[in-house]
């Protein structure tokens, strides 16, 4: 581990020449960011793995099933269980996605849900099924970390995690509608390029832009330089508002025209599939454990963040009298954008939220403050000790599997609470013992 | 019952030839209990395939790709429909059409205009006609005064609008008032554009139709194209093309009793 620590900047310096890099849009310009990496890693025991692994495969499943769910009659409102409006309000629920049902009845093919270590237990703070991003960086990281002191990996008996690749592509293989698999990326100027370029490397798919497909006779086609190839599964790295601009934003020029209409037919599986953004909705996430008793009638294994609506009276006058010690998030927002602390903010910017959320309950889930178990990073030559989370990677293809490892980011700043990357922290890589 | 024949025809001349000219109709009739196809033709210009699909509302979507270069694109829908409303049978409505939807967000005004104009009895279609009635006196029909974009509550503060706009200005208070409501476009008999208007379930678990833009229920000299929460759910058509330079678009539509 000390010889792991030594070689840090070596390290870093071979993730900047690899390009292992986080766009950033601030104030309308693109700015590149290096991803820094500290090489301390997570360690996660293998008897906490399994438990999060039942976890978290236990919470997928769920997830999956709501999604079909909500497009097919949504029974879990007809039921009672999730109020109707919660679901059709959510921004991320898409009409055009009603009544299709994708290749093998699969929504959410990729999902990162994020947790955090407190003291005492785990707790998942979000879900993301849309197209969560950051595989790419703990694998290249445990790749050169290897290179700089194979040693370390002799003398830890560490899981391997360099099969993310072939997990992907037998993700992409058995829900795929027969054709090849792409990855569909937006471009260079996308915050999370570098890793589509380096996953379309370790998937065998294609790297393409919208240019390069289109849509006739309801099927999608890749434009190679020799031929035309059947397409029949995208792993496309755009979001659902952008990618099809004959059914959603008409103003998209990223997106491939009338792939809504090869995706009803049958003839293409999308990874993930549109519209799953009614499932990772902040206030969806108050549900999801009602989720797990409805369709699996299990227990949840792992548990949410103590998390409250203000939708609901008694939670709301919870929220309003406790306000200065909750943190509160605004449901539409993410990447760390929206989130509040309230002990951060003084009596007047209180009083004025109060009013807010008066005013607009639905758009905020209000949640205690988990006292996070800090992992130490090096700064500057010292070891310190900052708040970290998790963002586990679940695949759910043939079968549902957590992959053993995930993406640990830190905050820098020793007060902030907020690891997203676009807010500028660092990442670890995750081991899981053997 | 009765049987209608219908041409709907729309002609887009472009100022230079556009080219991968990608299209999404709903310019053919749904089928339904009370509506019945006795045929339906769809004819593009240029020639070119297109194929038929459903949406998750039953509506019937052609879907195509013009690829070549051309200067004007139409499509013409045509075809004969059986309308009979007394087949009418109980159905199951789905969750949305009890919530807002982005067009359909209630404001606090339309709160207000809901608790004055709302009959405390009655059956939710008779709850439904006397805001039908009110929505009509409420909105002076005024072309140009709204765009396809222009929400419910916008169109109520401005109290003008099209029949899309009085269309889901009825559907919000129908809504609010806890009466499942849908957006509904189509044909009605005579010549000129498509119309909109509104569908309600009521507690007899049929679907309804009532049109605040003419201040009356719906019968059988209209023909429904598409169903959904709102306009968007149920554009005609859409598209997408490379260039082309400036648009003219010419509507033409005829439905006559046979």
């Amino acid at each position: 581990m000390e010889q792991l620590v030594r070689h840090s900047d070596l390290i870093n310096k071979q993730l900047a020449r690899y390009g292992v890099k986080f766009g950033i849009y601030k104030n309308g310009t693109f700015n590149e960011r290096l991803f820094p990496f500290d090489a301390i890693p997570r360690v996660i025991t293998a008897r906490d793995f399994e438990r999060l692994e039942r976890g978290l495969r236990q919470r997928v499943t769920a997830l999956n099933l709501y999604l079909k769910d909500v497009y097919s009659g949504a029974k879990i409102v007809r039921d009672g269980v999730i109020p109707a409006d919660f679901v059709y309000s959510s921004s991320g629920y898409l009409s055009p996605c009603e009544g299709i049902t994708p290749s093998k009845g699969i929504y959410s093919h990729i999902s990162g849900i994020d947790l955090v270590e407190g003291k005492d237990d785990w707790y998942i703070l979000e879900d993301n099924l849309r197209i969560p991003s950051g595989a790419s960086y703990p694998l290249i990281a445990r790749d050169l970390c290897r290179k700089a002191s194979p040693i370390t990996f002799q003398s830890n008996h560490v899981v391997d995690n360099r099969n993310y690749g072939d997990l992907l592509r037998s993700v992409m293989d058995y829900v795929n509608c027969g054709g090849i698999n792409v990855i569909l990326t937006p471009g260079r100027y996308n915050a999370a390029y570098f890793e589509h370029s380096y996953l379309a490397e370790r998937t065998d798919a294609v790297l393409v832009e919208n240019r390069d497909l289109f849509v006739e006779n309801d099927v999608l086609w890749y434009q190679g330089i020799d031929q035309v190839y059947r397409v029949g599964a995208v792993y496309r790295r755009l979001s659902d508002e952008y990618l099809d601009p004959v059914t959603f934003l008409p103003e998209s020029l990223i997106g491939v025209p009338n792939l809504m209409a090869a995706y009803r037919a049958g003839n293409v599986a999308i990874i993930n599939a549109p519209g799953n953004g009614a499932a990772d909705d902040k206030g969806i996430y108050y549900f999801v454990p009602k989720m797990i008793r409805y369709y699996l009638n299990e227990e949840p294994i792992l548990h949410n963040a103590p998390t409250y609506l203000p939708f609901y009276e008694e939670d709301r006058k919870y929220v309003l009298d406790n306000l200065n010690r909750l943190v509160i998030k605004d449901v539409a927002e993410a990447g760390g954008y929206g989130v509040v602390f309230g002990r951060d903010l003084t009596k007047e910017k209180l009083a004025a939220f109060a009013e807010t959320i008066k005013a607009e309950p639905r758009r905020f889930i209000a949640q205690e403050v988990i006292d996070f178990l800090d992992l130490p990073i090096m700064d500057e030559g010292e070891r310190v000790m900052r708040k970290a989370d998790l963002r586990a990677f679940v695949l759910s293809g043939e079968d549902t599997v957590v992959w053993p490892s995930g993406l640990t980011r830190f905050s820098r700043n020793p007060t902030s609470f907020i690891v997203n990357s676009s807010q500028g922290g660092g990442f670890k890589d995750t081991w899981v013992l053997k | 019952m009765l049987q209608l024949e219908f041409t709907y025809r729309t002609s887009i001349e472009f100022e230079y030839p556009a080219t991968d000219h990608y299209f999404t109709l709903r310019c053919l009739p749904r089928p339904s209990t009370t509506q019945h196809m006795l045929a339906s033709h769809l004819s593009l210009i240029p020639e070119g395939a297109w194929s038929l699909q459903r949406d998750g509302y039953g509506n019937l979507l052609q879907v195509g790709v013009c690829r070549a270069p051309h200067t004007t694109f139409s499509f013409q829908a045509s075809g004969r429909a059986a309308v009979n409303l007394a087949r009418r049978r109980p159905e199951t409505c789905h969750p949305s059409f009890y919530c807002p939807s982005p067009l359909t967000r209630p404001s606090p005004a339309m709160e207000e205009f809901l608790r004055e104009h709302l009959p405390s009895t009655g059956s939710p279609l008779d709850q439904a006609d006397a805001l039908m009635r009110a929505v009509y006196r409420h909105v002076t029909y005024t072309p140009g005064s709204t765009s396809v974009t222009t929400t419910a509550a916008q169109a109520f503060d401005l109290a003008r609008g099209v029949c899309q706009d009085e269309a889901q200005i009825l559907i919000t208070l129908c809504r609010m008032a806890g009466i499942p409501a849908r957006y509904a476009c189509g044909f009605t008999v005579g010549e000129g554009a498509t119309h909109a208007w509104v569908q309600i379930w009521s507690d007899d678990r049929m679907w309804y139709g009532l049109d605040p833009t003419r201040n009356q229920q719906v019968d059988e000299t209209y023909l429904t194209l598409a169903v959904g929460r709102d306009y968007q759910d149920c554009p005609v058509d859409r598209g997408v093309l490379c260039g082309g330079g400036k648009q003219v678009q010419s509507v033409y539509m005829r439905v006559s009793e046979l």
